[in-house]
């Protein structure tokens, strides 16, 4: 091809790439939202006795597993929150918030496994930040891809 | 070229095939195909050399019924796929560079 000893036209090609994957890569407010809730009830597993805290994160489990599953069949290809460093921010605001659900229950709670009224408001809390979260992180991808797809590379 | 120029993704469509699955955990064939504008059989060999260069992983999964084949960029061939494009962009600056000069 004739971009093979062209490095500025080696470099559009994997600016084309970037921007056919743009236009692919496209998360609904539900799968925001699943996210978020998944992260809450994390969270909430804390503050309920330990049966039905194992049962949470059975659940917790099972969503990460069916949300994978999900993504691959719908999309064909999965990304994972970790994965685009342009993204990370994002990523790191779900991290605390769910760490400060965590911190906040420990406070409000007479102890762990034991629960508190103010449970449900602070797994809301952890939902409400954690979606926002994922969608603010697909804003970053878009934007890394739409950076590097007008050339000025990726990060 | 220069040395930091990776061989193996010296090929557009291997570099493409890398650069998209530097942005993603797995990515199935068909779509890979879609994104890369590549034929079934040009896609399979590009992903053989990658493969034999140990970039890639391919595996097999059912789903629907149907036989998928699933690709995911190793650690080594993330690494790669970095460096061939940081010597990408070094040439490009040195091109600019001697352009200026002259």
């Amino acid at each position: 091809m004739a971009y093979e000893n062209d490095p500025r036209a080696a470099l559009d090609a994997v600016a084309q790439t970037d921007r056919r994957l743009a236009k692919r890569m496209h998360w609904s407010l539900p799968r925001h939202a699943a996210a978020g809730l998944l992260q809450a009830l994390c969270v909430i597993s804390w503050a309920v006795p330990i049966p039905l805290a194992i049962v949470t994160i059975l659940l917790v489990v099972g969503g990460v597993v069916w949300i994978s599953h999900s993504d691959r069949k719908r999309d064909g290809m999965f990304v994972n929150g970790w994965s685009s460093r342009a993204a990370r921010p994002a990523f790191w605001l779900a991290i605390a918030a769910t760490l400060a659900g965590f911190a906040l229950l420990a406070w409000a709670a007479p102890g762990l496994h034991m629960w508190t009224p103010l449970g449900v408001p602070i797994a809301l809390g952890v939902f409400v930040v954690v979606t926002a979260s994922s969608i603010w992180w697909e804003r970053l991808y878009h934007a890394d891809l739409d950076r590097s797809a007008s050339g000025a590379g990726a990060t | 070229m220069t040395a930091d120029i990776d061989p193996v993704l010296h090929a557009p469509a291997r570099l493409q095939i890398a650069a998209m699955l530097a942005r993603v955990d797995d990515a199935e064939f068909a779509i890979i195909k879609d994104v890369v504008e590549v034929s079934d059989s040009v896609l399979s060999k590009h992903l053989s050399a990658l493969s034999e260069a140990a970039y890639i992983t391919v595996r097999k999964a059912k789903r629907d019924g149907r036989q998928r084949t699933w690709v995911s960029l190793t650690p080594k061939g993330r690494k790669a796929f970095a460096a061939h494009m940081k010597a990408l962009h070094e040439l490009v600056a040195a091109a600019q560079h001697a352009v200026a000069a002259e």
